[in-house]
């Protein structure tokens, strides 16, 4: 589904990525670990198509599209999610409101009629029901004033909605109390099957013990220097990053 | 008949008899001086220029086109109609049994003999204080010209009633020479106990559109008045508001001004518990300046205030606010925030936000605040990334810009929304978003 060839990527003439190749079949789960500074986040920025970055080598090709010719929203169009690490806070827009927005140029994008607002309606609440959300929330500004959790909990809300191909989680764990986790993760598994593939960012065990992903990279200067299944992140667990930097 | 020539003609002696509660020798001392301009704290920020620079007609009664009345008659249901600054009863739609009456001014003084005292009648009452001791009659110059020019309508709401249905006041505006200056003067006398709501708008001028309306909230009255301008392509206009909100009376003020347009909002919190909320979205596109200068004098003891601005800068253009808060000695517990909102979608785009604060007496609150920002790019990131389009995407920001302050945009007004929307359109079509 998603396959990253060569891929060197810079920030004012610092080198973020390196040379890095990364291959996600579809319907499955793939993590990247790694410490602080990895270049992790630059990674799901480049593949949601964040301006501001320097690409000097490479390609990334989603369903054998060469992704660098596509804005974002065409990107997001095509079936590309990114879970933001950090999601912003937009007070005006209501959260239902913004995601039906979305959802209907998704589809004007892809030449699909525009939603019907009933059975939309009818799907938020009972996914906001699935996900332990308020219904309130989704009358609610986008993000703004939501706690951690909350915002993360949107992230997989809206995640769900749009039902992409593919989903970047750039660390959508962090932050987040045993509960939380556990909610985020149950959302997680009914997003994932055979036709959708994951690509799941962070730092800890603690998300990856409900997910349960089918490969582990250990990431680090921009590349990948440790590949392998699921064992990977219980030995780095036990032993820590510098066992492998 | 030019401006001058009629002012020159009262100068010598030849007073209005039909306007004797006015001060006519203050207000033509005041006239008679220099136009405000960037000499002037409250005008600085508007150009003036082509108001000195024009020689202004005088529109005399004879001349109003009465058969653009019907012609021109505004869609809106229950309507209160002025054409070139005069009411007309066959262009309104006002229900009947409303509750609502609607006198000259002329009558309503010939009625209650007593109200004169209440009304504008000397510029000294609303001059500002300077530092220097001065008192700067100039920032009146303009309700003291209207004051002179019109013959003023009475809008009364009758008392304990209230009014479910909002009440359009429109201003058309005929094919009319471009050098006529144009004088509305509205007083609305919300009576004891009623609940009313107001929205007027003002069609796009040719000429100078100078407005001046009076309002007088009584005890537990609540008015809702919303003053929403179109885009105004070759005039200009200068408008004033003058609030006075009595005891447990409350005051929700809702403005969006236009480029070519300065507000002056003067309220005053006369007596206890008396509330004045105050929403405003200020726009401004091309090389033109939208000004609003709002002030809000506590008087009455545990009043309160809320000014809550919105200011969008597009291409070269200029919005700005001068917020001021008067806290008057013995105005004890009296509660006062002003905040403002800039947002510059331009490099060359130029916002102004001045909140000041004159406070008398001890025991208050007053806060103020001001921010100015660009399109925030992550936010533009983060909408793109859920599959909206960047231009659609900055459009949405804008509208959730607005938004925020609850002026009611979407669900209340379906007119205020259209105005905003146009703006859009404006900026949309010229790109101006992406320079």
């Amino acid at each position: 589904m998603l396959e990253i060839k060569n891929l060197s990527v810079s920030v004012q003439n610092k080198t973020i990525i390196n040379s890095l190749n990364l291959k996600i079949e579809r319907g499955k789960k793939v993590a990247i670990m790694g410490p602080n500074g990895s270049g992790k986040s630059t990674l799901s920025n480049v593949i949601a198509g964040k301006q501001g970055y320097q690409i000097n080598d490479g390609q990334i090709f989603f369903n054998d599209i060469n992704i660098f010719d596509l804005d974002p929203e065409e990107r997001a169009a095509k079936g590309i999610y990114l879970a933001f690490q950090y999601p912003v806070e937009i007070p005006g827009i209501a959260n239902s409101s913004f995601l039906r927005t979305a959802l209907n140029s998704i589809r004007k994008y892809n030449g699909e009629k525009d939603l019907n607002t009933r059975e939309f309606l009818e799907e938020c609440k009972n996914l906001s029901k699935k996900l332990n959300l308020d219904t309130s929330f989704l009358s609610r500004d986008l993000n703004t004033g939501f706690s951690g959790g909350e915002k993360k909990k949107n992230e997989i809300f809206h995640m769900l909605m749009i039902k992409p191909k593919l989903c970047i989680l750039d660390e959508i764990d962090s932050g987040l109390d045993i509960d939380a986790l556990k909610v985020i993760s149950d959302g997680v598994s009914e997003y994932s099957n055979e036709n959708n593939s994951l690509l799941i960012i962070t730092h800890y065990q603690r998300l990856l013990e409900y997910i349960k992903p089918d490969e582990v990279h250990i990431f680090n200067e921009g590349k990948i220097i440790k590949s392998g299944d699921y064992s990977l992140v219980e030995k780095l667990e036990e032993k820590g990053y510098q066992e492998f930097v | 008949m030019y401006l001058k020539e009629y002012i020159n003609k009262l100068k010598t002696g030849n007073f209005l008899d039909e306007k004797k509660w006015l001060d006519q020798n203050a207000i033509l001392e005041t006239i008679s001086e220099e136009i405000p301009g960037s000499g002037t704290e409250e005008w600085k920020n508007f150009r003036t220029n082509s108001i000195k620079e024009t020689s202004w007609k005088v529109l005399v009664e004879s001349s109003i086109k009465q058969n653009y009345l019907k012609k021109e008659q505004h869609k809106l249901p229950n309507s209160i109609c002025f054409i070139d600054g005069h009411y007309s009863l066959e262009a309104s739609s006002l229900r009947k049994n409303s509750d609502i009456n609607i006198f000259s001014l002329s009558d309503y003084i010939y009625k209650n003999p007593e109200f004169k005292s209440t009304l504008f009648n000397k510029p000294s009452d609303y001059a500002e204080n300077r530092l220097s001791g001065i008192k700067d009659k100039k920032p009146t110059y303009f309700i003291s010209l209207n004051s002179l020019l019109s013959s003023g309508t009475v809008i009364e709401v009758e008392k304990a009633k209230n009014i479910s249905e909002t009440i359009n006041i429109i201003h058309s505006f005929s094919n009319i020479d471009s050098e006529i200056v144009i004088n509305p003067y509205i007083i609305i006398v919300c009576k004891e106990g009623s609940k009313v709501s107001f929205q007027e708008i003002s069609q796009n001028v040719e000429s100078w559109n100078n407005t001046f309306k009076e309002i007088f909230i009584s005890k537990d009255s609540n008015l809702t008045f919303s003053s929403l301008q179109e885009r105004i392509s070759k005039g200009i206009k200068t408008s004033s508001i003058n609030c006075h909100i009595d005891e447990n009376a409350k005051l929700n003020l809702k403005v969006l001004n236009r480029e070519r347009s300065k507000e002056d909002i003067r309220v005053f919190l006369n007596k206890e518990n008396s509330i004045a909320n105050i929403s405003g979205i200020i726009l401004s596109n091309n090389k033109d300046e939208s000004d609003v200068f709002c002030k809000v004098t506590h008087k009455g003891q545990a009043s309160k205030s809320d000014q809550k601005w919105r200011l969008i800068s597009a291409k070269n253009s200029k919005t700005a606010i001068n917020g001021k808060i008067c806290v008057n000695k013995n105005a004890k517990g009296s509660d006062a925030s002003f905040y403002s909102k800039s947002l510059l979608l331009n490099r060359k785009a130029t916002s102004f936000s001045k909140p000041e604060l004159e406070i008398l007496e001890d025991d208050v609150k007053c806060k103020h605040g001001a921010s100015f920002g660009e399109i925030d790019n992550n936010s533009v990131f983060y909408m793109q990334s859920r599959g909206i389009k960047k231009k659609d995407a900055i459009i949405l920001l804008i509208h959730a810009f607005i938004n925020e302050i609850g002026l009611d945009i979407e669900d209340d007004s379906e007119l205020s929304k259209n105005l905003i929307d146009e703006f859009f359109n404006q900026i949309n079509e010229s790109n101006s978003l992406y320079e």
